[in-house]
């Protein structure tokens, strides 16, 4: 998914009226190498507003998370009958990504029974998000059914949907929402992960969940910004930042140049997974309760 | 008074800003139909993201910026699709940020004859896309679009 430009400037004009700085991306640009990480980011995330960055879809994060050997868990999953609870705009959207991540994972761990009921929800929601329209451009639910048993073919049909989806929020203008929405895919993939991560201590996984990072760098202060119009988010949008610094905190992280960081050789602790775990645990709590 | 002129300032730089993000968009109006032949290329991978950028020939040569993360393990094809522009655009991407001296070229369209590039990364890691964008080669100020489309499998 692409977060688009027209949500990056309206970002770094709030950026410039409480930084003083100026908004051309050249300007954006480090030259001081001796920046510290916290500022590379900031930095980062200038560049990142003033021209463009494209994130992972939900199904690349949740396929690299089965190839590492996050299996089928049953019940770690956000029940599709809650969908019903979330009223506001932005729950409706968080859910509508922990819903889209929960059907990348029953897909690639072949539950497509179980998908098929997130389907159903996520149409539902999208319906009550104003968001209809990602729907209509496929009979989305009548390929699904038709393809249940054939996994390639799901995968194939979620890959269409992302598809569609991003050419929807580019032409209706709901790069903000899309913003949201991602936020609440990657909660939840990265819930499950930790999740399975820490009942199984497969390294593969603790690894992937370290990685990361590289995403949530991208992601935090963009979500910090919107939160400045959205209060619902600023809860959510501090603990993915708090997330963040415990990432930044695991030793073999920190020990590293912020800005050439070789994942290969990062390890977590148990102690620092199980912390990981937790805030993620109270994270997903939190967005699939509001 | 000062911080009222400070307001008036960054609220006009705003609606500057937004005035022109909407003349931006205008320009890029092809996106999909350059999406929809493009895309049939994608296979056997799958659609991860796109970016669209607006690309404004003129009489000043310019760079732009986009960025995408890459997992190691994981194998990409990224399509560069374009408007009709006779322009030589030319697309390097680099394994590291510009304020690493010791960043690699890891991709340049000059080089090469396709608008695919396909790999796998050694690491996971940022990598940072470049559109060389040369003057018009009429001498007259033109929108055109570029469309990125990345894959996996």
């Amino acid at each position: 998914m692409q977060l688009k430009q027209i949500l990056f400037i309206g970002a770094t004009a709030l950026a410039l009226y409480s930084c003083g700085g100026k908004g051309d991306s050249t300007t954006a640009e480090l030259s001081d190498s001796t920046a510290t990480a916290e500022d590379a980011s900031a930095k980062d995330s200038s560049m990142f507003l003033a021209s463009g960055t494209v994130l992972p879809s939900p199904m690349q994060i949740a396929n690299i998370y089965a190839k590492a050997g996050v299996k089928y868990l049953t019940g770690v999953t956000n029940s599709p009958d809650n969908q019903s609870k979330y009223t506001s705009t932005v729950s409706k959207s968080l859910n509508l990504g922990v819903y889209t991540a929960d059907l990348a994972y029953c897909i690639l761990n072949e539950q497509p029974q179980q998908g098929l009921l997130y389907l159903k929800s996520i149409k539902q929601l999208s319906d009550g998000a104003g968001l209809s329209g990602i729907f209509e451009s496929q009979a989305m639910l009548t390929r699904f059914e038709k393809n249940i048993g054939n996994k390639d073919s799901l995968t194939q049909i979620m890959s269409d949907f992302n598809s569609d989806s991003d050419f929807f929020f580019e032409e209706n203008d709901k790069q903000t929402q899309s913003v949201i929405i991602f936020t609440g895919g990657w909660i939840e993939s990265f819930y499950i992960a930790s999740n399975v991560g820490l009942k199984t201590k497969n390294d593969v996984i603790t690894n992937r969940l370290a990685e990361q990072k590289m995403t949530l760098d991208k992601l935090v202060p963009i979500l910090t910004l919107l939160s400045k119009n959205e209060a619902e988010l600023k809860p959510i949008a501090e603990e993915m930042a708090a997330i963040r610094t415990l990432l930044n905190s695991v030793e073999s992280i920190k020990s590293q140049d912020p800005d050439d960081i070789d994942f290969t050789s990062v390890k977590l602790t148990p102690s620092e997974l199980k912390t990981i775990a937790e805030a993620a645990k109270k994270l997903r709590t939190k967005v699939v309760s509001i | 008074m000062k911080k009222l002129n400070l307001l008036y300032l960054v609220v006009l730089s705003a609606l500057i800003s937004l005035t022109a993000t909407s003349d931006l968009f205008a320009q890029c109006k092809e996106k999909k139909a350059i999406t929809k032949t493009c895309k049939p290329q994608m296979k056997p991978f799958h659609y991860d993201g796109m970016a669209y950028n607006d690309i404004q020939f003129d009489e000043k040569p310019k760079v732009i910026d986009v960025e995408f993360t890459a997992f190691a393990g994981e194998k990409y094809k990224l399509l560069f699709c374009k408007s009709n522009f006779k322009e030589n655009v030319v697309i390097k991407i680099y394994d590291k940020n510009k304020r690493n001296k010791n960043r690699k070229i890891v991709y340049d369209s000059s080089t090469v004859e396709t608008n695919i590039w396909g790999f796998e990364p050694p690491r996971s890691g940022n990598y940072f896309i470049e559109y060389e964008v040369p003057v018009s080669s009429t001498g007259v100020k033109k929108n055109e679009c570029m469309v990125l489309l990345i894959g996996y499998k």
